[in-house]
């Protein structure tokens, strides 16, 4: 085969993808740039404005706020998700019958629509008869009294005060949908009910790992715990990096869920009110789609950089079987 | 694995097979030769149904001799879908709309002046009452007409009335009052844990019990917050209407207050706490009465116009769904001929009837406060007719400068921010937002 | 010791966490069934087991004059079977491409290939939509599975990790017996990829079955609607949703997808396993 002939046979077998790269995501990507230097509202032409789009969104107070509520949103769900989908993976891939049932049921609620999981949970977060605050609510009245006792005993101090306050929440029933850290929290507990497919990802990374070094662990007497720190974790290293990217993504791009839950768009004080919600709004609702365009790309240049930062700090942690 | 295979193909291919071939129950059928006018509109349910006969009716008779067929479509967030059909070239030829949001989409050019097109089809715009077509103005000009229109005004319930000490047949005349009534009506109990609860509320402006009217209470003070250049609400209107708000709230107490805002259900539908007699004054559309006939049969309630800052003056918020011609529309002539027939005053009272709303015209016909749902329409309508009646502020950027609005209010609820502070603030952000706005179209004309 | 004893407590330690947590994760699912068999009466008792149930709900949603179930199921379908076989077909060929043709530039390509998964949909989305509009596909099925028939970053990527897996000596034999690379490709890796192929049906399903946005921008007639776009119709602004045809609705929207999901489960896993998202 000849260089030529090779790179002919290379292009046209890939050309699927380039294609659609240059169709689909070149082109609507160079132009997303250029309109993001114009005033573009829509239905008149864009006019070119400079870089006043990226000025107004450096003093605009709002998008400081998504900002800080995707990070906020991102620094929760991220870590917790990990956690959760790592250890339901271990549970789903032990040997038992009907395992595929118990396997279903934790990747159902994933392929629920999103209206319907928005009302559902509405109804079970709602303060008074929702079931999660029947769960709750003895638990609180456990912890109340000792909050009380601590506060008694440290004569109101100001540090006291919070954990008081979120003592009595819980004994009450926290209003979930209406206090801004509640509903912060509302929203990871729901993401962490919709996990499974990181979980199946999980899965199959387990199934990846060696039975051997399970085998020689237990040769050596490691416990079921030590087993898990030791072949377990560093085997499903590299798709927990993959998911955590991942989660990035789908963390930085959380639209639809608050946008059912709450008719206010933004949540109690704006606290559910997230980056790509703010960028639809000025895209389809302020009409202002130049931007909304510039909001994306600096979107794109967070989501690169966390990535990037991922990466980085993941260099000694990951492993890499083979490598 | 071949048991599992066929049971996959029988379990999902055969449905799927069923489904493609026997295919969806009919559509409706359109006659051949009808110009079909596309109509999109927001009311689902029941308003649907209401609408969906008059359109039948419609395509039977008039649509029948011209040979306009009108197609009517339910669409989820009509207003972004049209706008974006209307960028894609392909709009409908009539839709239903806001009225807050006609004054921005007829400066960005989305909507067809309708002047020319009235004054062709001959549509008497006289037999309205002025503010209905007021609302649908823009700049002069005329982008839309009114469909089902509404007031708001207090709902409140007689039996707690009577029971706080209160004549049932005298409301609340002025602001002040309101507030001192508000007291009166709130009761509270002690829990278990010897912390005041609240059991009943007078009233409250928290955005979960009131629906989309957030912005409003400068307006009950004489303020309007635009004058068609600038917006105000760092205006004595202004920080009256906060200090109203943040005064009841300090005087129930705040935190009782918000803690049954954050428990109590929401205002739409059953779990609305002035059905249940949790809440004693309520600012509602004329609509609410369905709700009352359908899950409180025996409330014992009145309705009055909500007080203003002074007894001599009736501020009266008056607000209406509208009908445009989306720009680009392709049959914008047959699309008059269908409005033309809606804006009969037999065919569009017979709708805002069955809607629960007020009568757009000067004169409803004699039967229509009779016949109507809401024993107390006429409240309603005369609310409109008040020389104090406002609508939603006329400005473009209404939908950014409502959510500052919006945050603004919430603040002072939860009493995060000195009310006066937050009503500073919030004319700064906006100041900022009309100017931005002002200088990207001074750009485009290319000044 | 009895070891029939230490047995059985060891099964009721491995079922308990498993139905522990499944129960957990099925509760809110068992409330939206229990709501979509309640009459309206009770829909707002807090009650998990209703008192009258009653599956009206479920026929209504079938007979809705607004919300025309068999339509937009058939809808979505057409749409999730032309962007499935594009998907599939041309991701694995691209795939293909990047694991065993050799040609200069092909890391460039691939490194650029994976950035590209990075892309916010936000980004894209409004001179995606200017593209479609130039074409004349708004309004038309074809914006939401055209582009599918392009292949996606992430199924290429994984596709290529599971072909990298095959041994290339199946393929040199098969060359010198005169099989040419398409041959190859379609009669020796295409059937050996199947638990891939597989997987990356099942997540383009999932999407496509699930997509709002892409249906909501792009579709303009009610007889086009799918069903997650047609779901908002039960959902009323003014105040009298019927939560029970909205769940029941729901209901029927996740049960093809759930037997789709049990009965392929083991290929589906077996797929991901051996593809080594690993990187």
């Amino acid at each position: 085969m000849t260089q030529r002939s090779a790179t002919v046979q290379g292009l046209l077998w890939t050309a699927p993808w380039w294609l659609g790269f240059l169709l689909f995501l070149a082109i609507p990507m160079g132009f997303s740039l250029y309109i993001s230097f114009c005033d573009y509202p829509l239905l008149q032409r864009p006019v070119f404005v400079g870089a006043d789009n990226y000025r107004e969104l450096a003093r605009d107070p709002v998008f400081y706020k998504v900002v800080g509520n995707t990070f906020i949103y991102a620094a929760l769900a991220i870590p917790a998700g990990t956690v959760v989908a790592v250890l339901l993976a271990v549970l789903l891939n032990r040997k038992a019958r009907g395992q595929a049932i118990f396997r279903a049921c934790i990747f159902v609620p994933t392929i629920v629509p999103l209206v319907a999981v928005g009302v559902v949970w509405m109804w079970m977060l709602s303060p008074e008869a929702g079931l999660v605050n029947q769960a709750i609510r003895p638990v609180g009245q456990l912890v109340l009294p000792a909050a009380q006792a601590l506060d008694n005993a440290t004569d109101g101090a100001q540090w006291s005060q919070p954990i008081l306050g979120v003592a009595q929440d819980l004994a009450d029933g926290p209003a979930w949908l209406d206090r801004p850290g509640w509903a912060m929290l509302a929203l990871v507990l729901i993401s962490l009910w919709l996990i499974g497919s990181p979980v199946v990802i999980y899965l199959a990374g387990l199934q990846d790992i060696p039975t051997t070094l399970y085998e020689a662990a237990q040769l050596d007497g490691a416990s079921r715990v030590r087993r898990f720190w030791h072949v377990t974790l560093p085997g499903l290293s590299p798709v927990i990096l993959f998911n955590v990217i991942v989660g990035i993504i789908v963390t930085w791009q959380i639209f639809a869920l608050p946008y059912v839950m709450w008719r206010s768009r933004s949540g109690p004080e704006d606290a559910t009110y997230f980056y790509t919600m703010y960028l639809f709004d000025n895209a389809f609702k302020y009409l202002k789609m130049g931007y909304a365009s510039a909001m994306a790309w600096v979107q794109l240049l967070i989501i690169l950089a966390l990535t990037a930062l991922v990466f980085w700090a993941s260099r000694r942690t990951v492993h890499y079987r083979g490598a | 694995m071949t048991t599992r295979t066929t049971l996959l193909v029988v379990l999902l291919g055969l449905p799927a097979v069923v489904l493609l071939a026997l295919g969806p129950r009919g559509q409706r059928h359109v006659p051949a030769d009808r110009t079909v006018v596309r109509y999109w509109e927001k009311w689902a349910g029941v308003e649907a149904l209401a609408m969906q006969r008059i359109v039948d009716r419609f395509n039977e008779t008039i649509g029948a001799e011209q040979n306009i067929w009108v197609e009517y479509c339910v669409v989820s967030n009509v207003d972004q879908r049209m706008l974006i059909a209307t960028a894609g070239g392909d709009p409908p030829d009539v839709a239903g709309l806001f009225d807050h949001i006609v004054p921005q989409y007829a400066d960005r050019d989305a909507l067809m002046g309708l002047d020319d097109l009235v004054a062709e089809f001959q549509i008497d715009l006289d037999a309205f009452k002025p503010i209905w077509l007021e609302i649908g103005r823009y700049d002069g000009k005329l982008y839309a007409l009114p469909s089902t229109p509404y007031t708001i005004a207090l709902y409140y319930n007689h039996r707690l009335f009577r029971e706080a000490g209160l004549d049932p047949d005298r409301p609340p005349r002025t602001t002040a009052e309101l507030n001192d009534y508000a007291t009166r009506l709130t009761r509270y109990e002690t829990g278990e844990d010897g912390r005041r609860k609240i059991v009943q509320l007078g009233f409250t402006t928290s955005p979960g019990m009131l629906g989309w009217w957030h912005w409003i209470w400068p307006n009950f003070f004489g303020g309007r917050l635009w004058d068609g250049e600038r917006s105000a609400i760092d205006t004595p209107a202004g920080h009256a209407a906060a200090e109203w708000i943040h005064q009841r709230r300090a005087m129930l107490g705040n935190p009782e207050m918000l803690k049954f805002e954050g428990t109590t259900g929401a205002i739409e539908g059953a779990q609305n706490p002035f059905l249940s007699e949790r809440l004693a004054m309520l600012f509602q559309g004329p609509w609410m009465s369905n709700w009352i006939s359908k899950y409180a049969r025996d409330l014992d309630y009145a309705v009055a116009p909500f007080p203003s800052a002074t007894p001599d003056k009736h501020h009266a918020f008056a607000s209406t769904d509208v009908f445009v011609i989306p720009a680009g529309s392709r049959h914008p002539r047959e699309a008059m001929v269908f409005l033309k027939y809606m804006l009969q005053q037999d065919v569009l009272e017979e709708l805002c009837k069955e809607h629960g709303k007020v009568s757009p015209f000067r004169t409803p016909a004699p039967d229509f406060y009779a016949t109507h749902t809401n024993p107390f329409i006429q409240v309603f309508d005369e609310m409109a007719g008040s020389p104090d009646a406002f609508g939603y502020p006329q400005m473009p950027t209404w939908a950014q400068t409502s959510a500052e609005l919006l945050k603004m209010h919430e603040s002072i609820l939860r009493g995060v921010r000195d009310p006066h502070d937050a009503v500073k603030a919030a004319q700064q952000r906006i100041d900022t937002i009309v100017d931005e706005y002002q200088r990207m179209a001074a750009k485009r004309r290319g000044d | 010791m009895n070891p029939g004893r230490s047995r059985q407590s060891g099964t009721v330690l491995k079922y308990l966490p498993l139905i522990a947590v499944a129960a957990l994760y099925l509760l809110p699912l068992a409330w939206m069934l229990s709501v979509s068999l309640k009459p309206d009466a009770e829909l707002l008792q807090s009650n998990i087991i209703p008192e009258h149930p009653q599956v009206d709900a479920f026929g209504q949603v079938m007979r809705s004059e607004s919300f025309d179930f068999p339509l937009y199921a058939r809808n979505t379908l057409i749409i999730a079977v032309l962007s499935l076989v594009g998907m599939v077909l041309s991701s694995a060929i691209a795939a293909y491409g990047f694991a065993r043709i050799r040609f200069p530039g092909r890391g460039v390509m691939f490194g650029v290939c994976l950035a590209t998964m990075m892309i916010p949909f936000p980004v894209i989305m409004v001179p995606t939509y200017m593209i479609f509009k130039h074409l004349g596909w708004i309004g038309t099925f074809l914006p939401l599975w055209v582009p599918a028939w392009f292949g996606s970053a992430f199924n290429v990527f994984l596709l290529r990790q599971f072909f990298l897996g095959i041994p290339i000596e199946l393929e040199e034999s098969a060359k010198i017996d005169g099989c040419s690379t398409w041959g190859c490709f379609w009669r020796i890796i295409l059937p050996l990829s199947k638990p891939a192929l597989a997987v990356v049906a099942l997540f383009h399903f999932l999407t496509v079955w699930n997509d709002l946005i892409g249906p909501l921008i792009y579709l303009s007639h009610q007889n086009q609607f799918t069903l997650a776009l047609g779901l908002q119709f039960l959902q009323s602004r003014a105040g009298d949703t019927p939560w029970n045809q909205l769940m029941a609705a729901s209901t029927l929207i996740i049960l093809p997808v759930l037997v789709l999901f049990m009965l392929a489960q083991r290929t589906f896993i077996r797929g991901i396993a051996t593809t080594g998202i690993k990187g």
